[in-house]
């Protein structure tokens, strides 16, 4: 359940700053019950030809339904509508920057 | 098409329409016409024939049998009553034949022809095709010529009994007639009709089809646009650099050939894949295009909602920037380069201190340019590591330290010194092992260049870096550049050292030459102090000397004259020392070894310093020798040995050292006034109080004194100087506050031997003389005092005031002249000169000079010349007999 691979080429700054905001989004949105594969294309091609991948950065829902996005994942509300995720009313955007994606549970 | 062509066309179009529908029309009512005609010819033809029948059945009946009878009888009524028969219409008539042979004999006439006239034609012609088929029995209709070869509609019918044939006919042209009037007419009317509602068609359409064709144009021109534009844009996406794809529901459903490179897949093999939603937040991003060959290439991806076959999809374009990307890295690379470069050349440029620059080089390496570690040692002139600095690596680096201090050389060393330029060592793993950084270096390379400026190497600089840094040509050129760099800077640290020491060593020499100077100076205004001071003295110690004689002890004067002498005594050891300061001091050189006199004056040496100074002597075994004044040597050992214990007054350590040194260039350009050559040393070194450099430039001045009033006279260091200068040597004090001084005083070696000078032993003590002495002294009180002095010791005296007086003396005396005593500094001529001139006249005369000071009249380089008699004012007289004495017996 919740499991998802991200298919990225190398560990560059770039990689990072994608890994760090999906994870911020998924730890707000499921805590720790979520599962994020971190495939680097270049040390594992045959993976990301497994699943057909022809562009990265990538992030695939490895469970049903699997849905697919790419680019630059900066529009959250796209990337949880297209990956099927909703938000609980309770949670909250509250930075989107250079810096990147913070988010946080609305407590209030 | 033009409106008259249009016109026409529609004339054209009417008329032929009207025209089928009249020829229709006048078809079936011609038709119909002819059918009606037809039927009552039919008719007529029949009842016709059945009334014949009838009437020649019962002429038959009359004429029983005469079928010739009744037949004409039949004939001629019909005759008759066909001559009042008008027909029908213009042409219709009956008609009635029968054969007669091969002929058809028409029995009526025809109409508007005469009636007797019947006329036949063969049966076999093409004429009166109605009537042969009447006679041939048959009953019908029939369109075919008459007897004259008109065509008629003909109805035949036989007239069996009579054997006859009728046939009731009229001419087709008579049925067509009205047909083809009402036709023409109808032509006419209708050519007219078509014309005006052609024209009037034309002008009530006119607008509308203006219109219609506008539209039909704009339609058409439109219709032509978007063909147009199709081909345009399916030309243009067909054509487009950058990769063009639609997604509908994630799933490409169109591809452009420029995707089908970019994806380097087939368009066949792109529709249908599931390629992902593109979400981007601003208008557009990088991503990698994963090719099936493993390669990648980066696009900009952009990407718009669009709707295709109905249906909400994506239209994404690909821009390959491969290229760009690897262009901008490399200028990233080569700004990187760059700035490592700048970085280091700042630090060439700003920083003063060799070891901080190398030390910041280091860490620039490591932080600017991503090297992993750098380090840089130094060396010296024979390859010894001198200095090591390092970034990057931390601890490993102590013990790396260490086995280079060894000289334990490391393989990146050895491949840098073997030649110029960078060396790399690809292949740590395996090339460096055993080295302390081989576990700092794995997984990377080793980049190493020696540190050469000119033909001098400097030391190495070596980095660990990625592999990938390694096969680089710029980064190659880049370590090659900042290795040259830091050879460069090296050398500049290198040549200013240099500097800094030739201008340390001139600002020495120049405090010698002033020193020396300031000495010079000081040496001649005490000598020419001390030449009247003697005169004085001389004076007064010979007057208080001769008064002491004359009153005896027992006089209550005897004391005051005696304190008198006693202070005249000691101002003639003040003005001695002065003299010997300022070399005026007359020097009876020996050869002799400084060993020797060290160990004559040892025993009074320590006498002279106190318990709790230790005494050490390092006297060299093989000690070359000197020509030097032993007494002086003696005085100058004592002055430092009682300096050395006045600056120890808590006790300490005294040592006497002899040693042999060669004086080169190197030595001589340091040090003002040294002759290079062969040396013997004395050192005197102490562990006292030390003096400051204030201090050391002052302590060879004569009256400068650091110690309490009445211990010293100042006048000790001074006369060291002038008896080591007059001897040709050199002096030098090495000394630091609290750490002790040491004079070293240098010697001219020579290789002559030991050699004595025998002293003249008088016995007796017999002073006294008859002899003749010529005084000759330019001081009249001196030469009072002298001239009493030599008369009470016997002598027979002339006197003269300078040279001229004492040669005109000489001349008027007759008798011999056994000695003259002459001062040697005089106005006019000198004693030297008076000497000289006087070796013509009285050759066996001997002369004693007398001065305050010595010149070289009598002496060459501040030493007695050979043979000279010389008597230091101021004496007294028992010296001054003493030396006469000896003068005279020599």
């Amino acid at each position: 359940m919740n499991e998802f691979k991200l298919f990225i080429s190398g560990e560059t700054a770039r990689s990072r700053k994608i890994v760090a905001d999906l994870e911020s989004i998924l730890s707000v949105v499921f805590g720790s019950g979520y599962t994020l594969w971190i495939i680097d294309v270049i040390k594992n091609p045959l993976l990301a030809q497994e699943d057909g991948i022809m562009a990265t950065p990538t992030l695939m829902k490895a469970d049903p339904p699997m849905k697919r996005i790419f680019g630059d994942f900066c529009d959250i509300e796209k990337v949880l509508e297209r990956l099927g995720i909703h938000l609980s009313p309770d949670t909250m955007l509250v930075q989107r920057n250079e810096g990147g994606i913070q988010m946080k549970r609305n407590l209030s | 098409m033009t409106e008259r062509l249009r016109i026409f066309a529609i004339i054209g179009i009417m008329g032929a329409v009207t025209l089928i529908l009249g020829s229709i029309v006048f078809d079936v009512l011609y038709q119909a016409a002819f059918k009606g005609q037809e039927s009552r010819l039919m008719e007529l033809a029949q009842s016709q024939a059945r009334i014949l029948e009838a009437i020649a059945q019962n002429e038959a009946l009359s004429y029983d049998g005469d079928k010739e009878g009744w037949e004409e009888a039949v004939l001629k009524q019909l005759r008759e009553a066909h001559s009042k028969y008008k027909g029908m219409g213009r042409t219709g008539e009956f008609t009635l034949a029968r054969l007669e042979g091969d002929q058809i004999v028409f029995m009526l006439r025809h109409r508007n022809q005469e009636l007797a006239r019947t006329e036949s034609v063969s049966i076999n012609s093409n004429l009166a095709e109605p009537m042969r088929q009447a006679l041939l029995k048959k009953t019908g209709s029939i369109i075919g010529p008459d007897y004259d070869g008109t065509i008629v509609l003909a109805a035949y019918e036989p007239v069996t009994l009579l054997n006859w044939g009728l046939v009731a006919k009229i001419d087709i042209a008579e049925i067509r007639e009205p047909f083809i009037k009402a036709a023409a007419t109808s032509l006419c009317m209708g050519i007219l009709l078509i014309i005006l509602g052609a024209w009037l068609i034309t002008k009530v359409t006119r607008p509308i089809i203006r219109r219609l064709e506008e539209h039909l144009e704009l339609l058409e021109e439109a219709g032509n646009s978007l063909r147009k534009s199709e081909e345009q844009f399916k030309n243009i996406i067909q054509n487009y650099a950058d990769a063009i794809l639609v997604t509908l529901k994630d799933v490409i459903c169109f591809a452009n050939p420029a995707a089908e490179t970019l994806f380097d897949r087939p368009v066949q093999e792109l529709m249908g894949s599931d390629i992902g939603f593109p979400v981007i937040g601003k208008e557009s991003v990088d991503i990698q295009i994963h090719q099936p060959s493993g390669a990648l290439v980066t696009a900009i991806l952009r990407a718009v909602e669009v709707e295709w076959d109905r249906q909400p999809a994506y239209l994404i374009s690909l821009h390959d920037i491969t290229e760009r990307k690897k262009a901008e890295e490399r200028i990233l690379h080569l700004n990187k380069i760059i700035l490592a470069i700048r970085n280091v050349n700042q630090l060439i440029t700003q920083e003063q201190d060799r070891d901080r620059l190398i030390r910041g080089i280091c860490e620039n390496l490591v932080s600017t340019r991503g090297f992993n570690s750098a380090w840089i040692e130094l060396m010296d002139d024979s390859g010894a590591c001198t200095h090591c600095f390092e970034a990057g690596i931390g601890e490993p680096f102590s013990a790396f330290k260490e086995r280079l201090k060894q000289g334990d050389i490391p393989r990146c060393v050895q491949k840098a010194l073997a030649h110029s330029g960078v060396s790399i060592i690809e292949d740590v793993l395996n090339e460096c092992v055993g080295c302390p950084l081989h576990s700092s270096c794995q997984d990377l390379s080793a980049f190493s260049i020696r540190l050469e400026y000119g033909e001098k190497i400097y030391g190495i600089l070596a980095s660990s870096l990625p592999g990938v840094f390694a096969r680089n040509e710029e980064e190659v050129d880049l370590f090659q550049e900042v290795g040259e760099d830091i050879a460069f800077a090296l050398n500049h640290f290198a040549l200013k050292e240099e500097q800094r020491q030739a201008a340390a060593d001139r600002e020495k020499l120049e405090q010698q030459l002033f020193q020396s100077q300031k000495m010079e100076a000081i040496g001649t205004l005490a000598g020419g102090i001390a030449h009247d001071f003697n005169n004085l003295l001389t004076i007064i110690i010979g007057n208080a000397d001769l008064l002491i004689g004359e009153i005896g002890k027992d006089s209550p004067h005897y004391e005051f004259l005696e304190d008198l002498k006693v202070a005249g005594e000691r101002a003639a050891v003040l003005t001695r020392q002065l003299l010997t300061f300022c070399r005026k001091q007359i020097l009876q050189p020996e050869v002799m070894n400084l060993n020797d006199v060290m160990n004559n004056i040892g025993r009074m040496l320590r006498r002279v310093i106190q318990e709790d100074i230790e005494m050490e002597t390092i006297l060299c075994p093989d000690l070359g020798r000197v020509d030097v004044d032993a007494g002086q040597i003696e005085q100058i050992l004592l002055n430092l040995v009682v300096n050395a214990r006045d600056a120890m007054p808590a006790g300490g350590r005294l040592t006497l050292e002899t040693s042999n040194e060669e004086l080169d260039e190197t030595y001589a350009r340091k040090h003002i006034g040294v002759i290079t050559g062969p040396y013997v040393m004395l050192a005197v070194s102490d562990t006292g109080i030390g003096m400051a450099k204030e201090e050391q430039a002052r302590i060879f001045e004569p009256f400068f004194t650091t110690k309490k009033k009445g211990k010293g006279t100042g006048l000790g260091l001074s006369t060291v100087y002038g008896i080591v200068k007059q001897s040709h040597g050199s002096i030098w004090v090495y000394s630091e506050p609290g750490k002790g001084s040491t004079f070293k005083i240098y010697l001219p070696r020579v290789e002559e031997k030991v050699r004595i000078l025998e002293k003249t032993a008088i016995s007796g003590e017999t002073l006294q003389g008859s002899e003749t002495i010529l005084l000759v002294e330019d001081d009249e009180m001196v030469r009072k005092v002298t001239l009493k002095i030599l008369r009470n010791c016997g002598y027979t005296v002339l006197c003269a005031s300078d040279g001229p007086e004492a040669f005109y003396i000489s001349r008027q005396h007759q008798e011999p002249v056994q000695l003259m005593l002459t001062d040697v500094v005089m106005p006019g001529m000198s004693g030297r000169e008076l000497a000289k001139g006087m070796e013509e006249q009285r050759p066996e005369m001997r002369v004693l000079f007398m001065s305050g000071y010595t010149d070289n009249a009598i002496v060459h380089h501040e030493v007695l010349n050979h043979g000279v008699a010389f008597i230091q004012k101021p004496f007294t007289p028992v010296s001054l007999a003493r030396k006469v004495r000896e003068t005279l017996d020599r």
